[in-house]
């Protein structure tokens, strides 16, 4: 019997691959950059949980070693430090995030159907783990220069995706020049509200809005409703 | 506002004690603008902000109690400041769309002079975690009392409230972004004008009749 059958293990300790349980302790050597990743993942885990809980201005790195069960020592090999480990933290949220948006628009060929559906996906991420969306949004601005520049960086990808859009639709009229950051800073203050007044489990609520908001400008009101109209919930 | 008000001679002075008053809030209003602008709100101390305004503690806190009520004080008469600045300008305007452009004018204009305003009210309070939100969001909410003032109630659309306060998030959010970007020289926000007034306004209008507002040619 695994060791984590009997003991609550935090779930990524759990999905550890199987060569892992079959070693008793100390027989033999497992390979050390299995051990560093486990226990990186063990570390990035237990930070999100306190960044989230207390604040990063106020979190310590005792607080963190403290909930993830390591010395002080492993943490200094694993992270450089209270932001350097935020910042991995940040980076792994956001590729999972990225991943799981760009999955849901891959079956739409259509821009605006991507868009609808994106913006779909993104509402329902900060609903499912408000602690993340937490991190990512409202958390990574308290930390400095490098945190806030990554988080700069992925606006800026986001407005990327809409900037997209100025050469794949035949626009009716020229559109403003600061549109999309205008449009990222308007969505990310959004749901940076809905964590912070504690509403995350209704973002998804916000679709319509927020879908009109964006593709407005581009399509125009009708075309817009219509899109929008196809990805409403119970639509086909 | 209060920036290059010369010091006052130390000790007593034949000066009328309102006069004195004003000017030494005035002054520790500047210097916690500038502080905090330049240092985030944590960092800020009360020792800085009053070598800022070249003040003494002690007089500081005949004034305040501590770093937070200076800062919510400065908040509010900054936000009055913007009211009356953007009241002044569009005291002639024909009608509220064009109201809407002068306002917005005269916030660029304001921004561009003293850009520390923008980081002491829009990113300071963003950057404090979560326990300034409420200021942040406060300061979005005045802006947009601020541009919507006058506003007749059959416009061709009517946003709900939250996107509205969005727009002006991710308008501040921009303004933001150039300040920082250029934070030697006067910052260039004038020439975001036209853009961000037809943003503004076609949430409320055709979009045809806010490009036509935005560029100055109605």
């Amino acid at each position: 019997m695994r060791i984590w059958d009997t003991v609550e293990y935090p779930e990524l300790v759990a999905s550890l691959p199987d060569h892992l349980s079959a070693a008793p302790v100390g027989k033999e050597k497992l390979p050390r950059e299995v051990l560093t990743q486990h226990q990186r993942s063990r570390v990035l885990e237990a930070a999100l949980n306190v960044f989230s809980d207390y604040g990063y201005p106020a979190t310590t790195v005792d607080d963190i070693v403290a909930a993830a069960g390591i010395g002080v020592g492993s943490f200094y090999t694993l992270c450089d430090s209270k932001e350097g480990c935020l910042l991995a933290v940040y980076d792994r949220l956001i590729a999972e995030a990225k991943a799981s948006v760009m999955d849901a628009c891959a079956e739409f060929p259509v821009w605006e159907d991507k868009i609808c559906a994106g913006i779909r996906r993104s509402l329902e991420l900060v609903a499912e783990d408000p602690r993340r969306a937490r991190l990512v949004l409202i958390e990574i601005q308290a930390a400095g220069g490098s945190a806030i520049a990554r988080y700069d960086r992925t606006l800026a990808e986001a407005a990327r995706c809409l900037t997209d859009g100025r050469r794949r639709i035949e626009l009716s009229q020229q559109l403003p020049r600061s549109l999309e950051a205008v449009l990222t800073g308007c969505i990310a203050w959004l749901l940076n509200t809905k964590v912070s007044l504690g509403e995350a489990a209704s973002t998804p609520t916000l679709f319509e809005e927020v879908a009109e908001l964006v593709l407005e400008p581009y399509l125009g009101q009708e075309r817009a409703v219509e899109a929008i109209a196809r990805h409403a919930p119970g639509a086909a | 506002m209060a920036e290059g008000l010369p010091r006052l001679p130390p000790g007593r002075h034949g000066l009328d004690r309102a006069f004195v008053v004003r000017n030494q809030r005035d002054r520790l209003t500047a210097g916690v603008i500038a502080v905090v602008a330049r240092k985030g709100y944590w960092a800020s101390t009360i020792t800085e902000i009053c070598a800022e305004a070249g003040l003494s503690r002690r007089t500081f806190y005949s004034y305040f109690g501590g770093k937070e009520e200076c800062f919510l004080d400065a908040v509010e008469l900054v936000m009055g400041y913007l009211f009356a600045s953007a009241r002044e300008a569009a005291a002639d305007a024909e009608d509220w769309p064009s109201a809407v452009r002068v306002r917005m004018l005269a916030l660029l204009e304001v921004f561009a002079a003293n850009a520390d305003l923008v980081r002491f009210g829009w990113v300071a309070p963003l950057r404090a975690g979560q326990g300034l939100l409420p200021v942040y969001h406060q300061n979005i909410d005045g802006i947009l009392a601020l541009l919507n003032e006058g506003r007749p109630a059959d416009t061709d659309r009517r946003p709900p409230r939250l996107i509205q306060q969005s727009i002006v998030a991710g308008t501040m959010a921009l303004l933001a972004a150039r300040v920082e970007a250029e934070d030697e020289e006067e910052p260039r926000l004038t020439e975001l004008l036209s853009d961000l007034v037809e943003i503004f306004l076609a949430q409320y209008l055709d979009r045809e009749k806010a490009m036509v507002v935005a560029s100055g040619s109605a």
